[in-house]
Parts: C-alpha cells; structure tokens; sequence
C-alpha cells in the first residue's frame, strides 16, 4: 500500500467517524466561526422581538413550508414537510410564531436562553390544530450568543420542560431540532441557572486555561516524539 | 533551531489574542479574525513558508474533499436549509475573512508545522499532531463539544496533505467546508 493510498483510506475513516459524530447530534458545525453578530432581541425590551403569522391554503401544505420571525437572522422559524397539517378540504391554516413570557415551571437541567416562543396552528375556524402522527415540525431558535455554553431545545409539556435532540446549525448561534408537536419552545444552557450572562462567562477562562495545557501537552509529545526517532537514527 | 516549539507559540498566542480581542464573541469577531490571521501568516513566512506553484490534481483533490466535508456535516440535520444564515449583510467582507482565517490556519498546521513535524517523525506523527492541535485551537470559539469534529477533520485534512503532496489540497478543502458550511445548515 502507498503512502497515498493509504492516507485516502484514513480520509474515508475520518469522513465515517465524522458522519457518526454529526448524526449522534452532538457538535458545531465545521464553520469557522466569523459569523456577522446578531442582537439578539428579549421580549419586554425595545425593539422587541418579532412575531410571525401566515395563512397556508391546502396546496401550500402539500409543499414544505418555512415561517420565519421578522429579525434580519430570523430568532424563530418553523419547518413543515409536506403533510404535516391535514385540514379540511378548502379550508386554510395559519401558523403563528410569537414570543410569549416563561412558564412558571423552570426548566431542570439549566437556564432559559433568550425568549420563549409559542408555535401554534390554527384552523379557519380557530380550532388549534396538531401535527399529523409521524410528520415532526422542525423548530429553529436563535441563542442569544455565539460560541457559549451548550444549549439544548426544549419543549414545554404542561408541567415540564422536554429536551429535544438538538442540532447546532448555521453560525453555531442557531439549533435546531424535529418536534412531533407544537407548543413552547425555548433554547436551554446546560448546567446554567441563573441566565445567559453568567452562562457564557463560565465558558471564557476555562477553555483558554484548557488550550493552553493542550499545547503544551502537544508540545511535549512532539519533543518526546522527536528525541525518539533521533535513538532510533 | 527547531520549528515546532516556535510555530506552537505562535498558534497559542494567535488563540489567546484572538479570545482577548472578541471576547466572548470571539467567533463573531473580525478584527479578532484579522489578527489571529496575520499571527498565524507571520508565523508560517518566519517558520520558512514561501509561495510555491499549486498543482492542480492537490486543488481539485482539495475540492472534492471541501464537499465531503459538506456533505458530511449535513449528516443527522432534520433539515437542511441554504441560505445566509451566516452573513446577511457582509457577504464582501465575510467570506474572504473566513477563507483567510482558514488559509491561515492551514498555512501553519498542515504546510510549515506538518513538514517539520513529518521530517523527525514521519507522515503519521505529523497528522495527528497537527489534527490534536487543530481540534485544541478550536476549543475556545465551540467548547468541548467541538472536540471530536475538529479531531475528525484534522485527521481528513492532514491526509489530504499526505495524499496530494501539497498544502493546496487541505486548504482548498478546508476554505470550502468553511464557506459552505456557514452559508447552509
């Protein structure tokens, strides 16, 4: 086997095991970072963040649909596949987005990260309507800063919060997850508890302190590699 | 004097100005962007790097492996999207900054750090010195979860080196997943 062969076949391995890394949903995405800053907007304040309505006909729901909030980088947007609403013939359905105040139940396992927002459906006639079994939405927030702690998307059932498998997408500021059904929805700082600002503090010093253990760590590994191959010339 | 210890300095101070210039937006940054590239750039022509003639089998071998990246960071999505999502309003300035920075980046690691690193060596010392320490620069801007992804594609773009001979090659690869993968999620 030559050098390049076999570099080729490594290349396959790292494209194997970085297809598994991305499909266990953990990680960032390979972007660099340099993402255009985002302001991210908090309800109560001024501006405010932006809601989103729009009416679909039945021949738009046979089609893949996207509402997204009015934000330059929308904070909020709703994915629907095609079948994923079944309302009666000729009718419409309108899909709203809105930031709305927190449950009084916190969530468990951290911190709200940026607004809470509603996902809803509606009949023409006003009825809520919920997604048809096995059609899962797919639910885009916006965290309020690029780069911090991990945060997980979470639905809110009645009296819990429900961590959803999340993707982190776009500029790494943005995750994404499938629903199998709508509701409130917010991002969640792992092991947060007392909000965003906090959140990303804890994630500056600890990780310079641990690039700069690495390197050198690396560094020894390389000097220690080195005075081994000079014994064995 | 040996190079190594030098170009690994260099690449920790690159991150620490980096962190200290944007702050907690350091991946949102670009004059934090700017400098970490010009210390990495000033590193690499210190370190012996010189412009050389690009073959063209390493660049298209670059490409295609700047789309297997791609592709492969759509893997697990419940959906894909193209659009901007990274740079509504700053597409001038953003996608030659991200290709800079990326240049960069491979300008030290896997062209004047993986040759010295490979002449004491060999080809599999300097792909995975080089791919650990891709996945530690990173740690700063994505946390520990982007430590098994940088690790990954270290390794795939340091056999890119190997395989095409070239530095052209990861770094063609590395400016397309870059690129690409801010613009499509």
């Amino acid at each position: 086997m030559t050098p390049r062969s076999g570099a080729l076949g490594v290349c396959v391995v790292a494209l194997l095991a970085l297809a598994a890394v991305h499909g266990s949903g953990g990680g960032p995405p390979l972007y660099d970072g340099l993402c255009t800053p985002q302001h991210y907007l908090l309800l109560g304040a001024d501006p405010g963040p932006a809601a989103a309505s729009k009416t679909y006909s039945a021949v738009d729901l046979a089609q893949t649909q996207e509402l997204a909030t009015g934000e330059q980088t929308p904070q909020a947007q709703l994915i629907v596949a095609s079948g994923s609403f079944t309302a009666p013939a000729g009718s419409t359905v309108t899909v709203t987005i809105t930031p709305v105040k927190p449950p009084s139940i916190a969530p468990s396992g951290g911190a709200i990260d940026g607004n809470v927002y509603e996902f809803a459906a509606r009949t023409q006639g006003g009825e809520a309507l919920a997604l048809s079994p096995g059609h899962p939405a797919t639910v885009v927030l916006a965290s309020t800063s690029s780069g911090g702690p991990q945060v997980i998307l979470e639905r809110f059932d009645s009296d819990h919060w429900t961590g959803l498998k999340t993707f982190q997408s776009g500029c790494g500021d943005t995750d994404e997850a499938a629903s199998p059904s709508l509701g409130l929805f917010a991002l969640v700082s792992q092991g947060s508890s007392s909000g965003p600002s906090s959140a990303v503090a804890a994630s500056g010093p600890s990780t310079v302190i641990i690039v700069v253990v690495a390197v050198v760590v690396v560094l020894l590994l390389v000097i220690g590699a080195t005075q081994l191959g000079r014994r064995r010339h | 004097m040996h190079r190594e210890p030098i170009l690994m300095i260099a690449l920790a101070v690159a991150v620490a100005l980096r962190m200290a210039t944007g702050g907690t937006a350091a991946a949102a940054s670009a004059p934090a962007a700017i400098l970490f590239a010009a210390v990495l750039t000033g590193a690499a022509v210190v370190a012996g790097a010189r412009p050389a003639h690009v073959p063209f089998g390493a660049l298209a071998l670059g490409l295609g492996g700047g789309a297997a990246l791609v592709g492969t960071s759509l893997v697990g999505l419940p959906v894909v999207v193209f659009g901007p999502r990274a740079a509504a309003a700053s597409l001038t300035w953003w996608v030659p900054l991200v290709a800079l920075v990326a240049a960069t980046e491979e300008l030290v690691l896997r062209g004047v750090l993986f040759d010295a690193v490979r002449e004491r060596g060999g080809d599999a010392t300097a792909v995975a010195c080089t791919a650990a320490l891709f996945a530690v620069i990173h740690l700063p801007l994505y946390g520990t979860p982007s430590l098994a992804i940088d690790l990954c594609v270290g390794v795939f773009l340091g056999c890119l080196r190997v395989a095409s001979g070239s530095v052209a090659a990861p770094m063609a690869a590395h400016i397309l997943a870059d690129v690409a993968t801010g613009w499509i999620g």
